[in-house]
């Protein structure tokens, strides 16, 4: 086996500026998706927890549609099926925008992780003592104080780990978004490699920003652990 | 295109007039992963857990280092690496299937460890006292406590490996995923028929199994109670 490494190549010039884009690319899906599948993950979680049965099965529909369907089926679906069931002037106008794929991708990814981070949150939620919702209520506290002071604090300690796996594996999964065409940085090191056919350089780079990428979450993790859920006795 | 093609191009792809695809091919990549991981994934773990700090350390950086890659990544560096060091192009089936037995592997590495660390203490002092060897404490005490501890986050991640082998799209493989986005894009007229066939098909294959491994592990509870040893 024959291979001379050529680092020049694929760090100056043009190629340097598509990784640099796609890192910062990778990072803004990586935020992005995270924060709406939290925020939907959150919505979810509530319905399904809630005492009206339509909630509850809109949930749970929701949770298995998630788990059991592929996320490159959603990237696909959102990015080439959606815009046929919109109207056709939006459906063009969405056709032209240059940010179609990766809103579409932003989407898929938060709807899929979601389904996952709704069912965590809801084990976290069941894992909080019935009395204390009793004892919030009776203290006088409102529906929205109790969840916001009492339970949700506790459910999070509860569910920390699997949500910040969850997290991980959502930030690990941007690099799907590279099938619609997204240029973050499995796009662009695939793009160069074409082009130069240096393999292991831009596979190298890829590979160091997603482990960089995974080092600091876990890290960060550990420190909202640390920080903000700490046990009390 | 007839729907009734369409279904049998979406379970085993063009095979008569091609190569196998589809569903098929989810399926034997998913299985032979896993049966390859099981087997890999066990010598991770157990040298994880090992006393011997080399060992150890070896498999802790590739369980770490492989854990932290998307999958996508690890597909790509077979795919690209393999023809240089084998020096010929090897078939898309077999280098897809390397990047995914790597990935189970180093995930049931994990959950195995996991497993022997939640069996009780008392059962290594209890077996070693008895005058087994490590060896036989592993595998005739400790180990078969493990997989029913284990089962129902096995059977989870036996159902995430089977929705991740629909990643061998980006490689070129006719999985069912790739079937159905070339359908769609061949007959934009049935765009919402494929999409809506090939998450049907996903989805009863995923929900029964997830029904399945509920199945067993209430089995499994009533007979061994809720710690399942």
């Amino acid at each position: 086996m024959n291979y001379s490494f050529d680092w020049e190549k694929i760090l100056t010039g043009d190629n340097l500026d598509l990784i640099i884009g796609g890192v910062g690319l990778s990072i803004s899906l990586m935020v992005v998706s995270s924060l709406l599948a939290l925020m939907l993950g959150v919505v979810f979680c509530h319905m399904s927890l809630s005492s009206a049965k339509p909630l509850r099965a809109i949930a749970s529909a929701y949770v298995e549609l998630c788990r059991n369907i592929p996320t490159l089926i959603w990237l696909y679906f959102f990015y080439f099926a959606f815009p046929a069931l919109l109207p056709d002037s939006v459906a063009a106008v969405l056709n032209r925008s240059s940010q179609f794929n990766y809103w579409a991708g932003v989407v898929a990814l938060a709807l899929t992780s979601g389904g996952y981070i709704s069912e965590i949150f809801r084990g976290g939620v069941l894992a909080v003592h019935k009395e204390q919702f009793s004892a919030a209520y009776s203290s006088g506290l409102s529906h929205f104080q109790t969840w916001a002071f009492v339970i949700w604090p506790q459910a999070l300690r509860n569910c920390f780990p699997a949500l910040t796996n969850r997290i991980i594996h959502n930030c690990l999964n941007t690099s799907l978004c590279m099938a619609i065409g997204v240029m973050e940085l499995m796009w662009v090191a695939k793009h160069i490699e074409a082009i130069t056919f240096r393999i292991i350089e831009t596979m190298l780079v890829a590979t160091v920003f997603y482990l960089a990428v995974n080092f600091l979450l876990q890290w960060a993790a550990r420190w909202v652990e640390r920080r903000f859920l700490p046990l009390r006795d | 295109m007839a729907f009734d093609k369409m279904l049998k191009f979406f379970l085993v792809g063009p095979f008569p007039n091609g190569a196998i695809g589809g569903l098929l091919v989810n399926i034997i990549l998913s299985f032979s992963a896993l049966a390859f991981g099981f087997a890999f994934g066990m010598v991770l773990a157990l040298g994880r857990l090992s006393g011997n700090p080399v060992l150890s350390r070896a498999c802790t950086a590739v369980i770490e280092v492989c854990r932290a890659l998307p999958l996508i990544l690890i597909m790509f560096w077979f795919v690209l690496t393999v023809p240089l060091i084998a020096g010929k192009p090897l078939p898309a089936l077999l280098t897809a299937f390397f990047a995914l037995a790597l990935y189970s592997s180093v995930n049931q590495a994990e959950i195995f460890r996991a497993g022997i660390s939640s069996v009780q203490k008392g059962q290594w002092l209890a077996a070693k006292s008895t005058g087994l060897s490590g060896f036989q404490c592993m595998t005739c005490v400790i180990l078969p406590q493990m997989f029913r501890a284990v089962l129902p986050s096995y059977v989870g991640f036996f159902i995430s490996l089977f929705k991740d082998t629909s990643i061998v799209t980006m490689v070129g493989l006719i999985d069912l995923t790739y079937a159905g986005v070339m359908v769609s894009q061949r007959y934009p007229g049935q765009m919402f028929e494929c999409y809506a066939l090939m998450a049907v098909i996903f989805f009863i294959i995923c929900f029964a199994l997830s029904k399945a491994s509920k199945r067993i592990e209430e089995k499994l509870a009533r007979k061994y109670g809720i710690l399942g040893c």
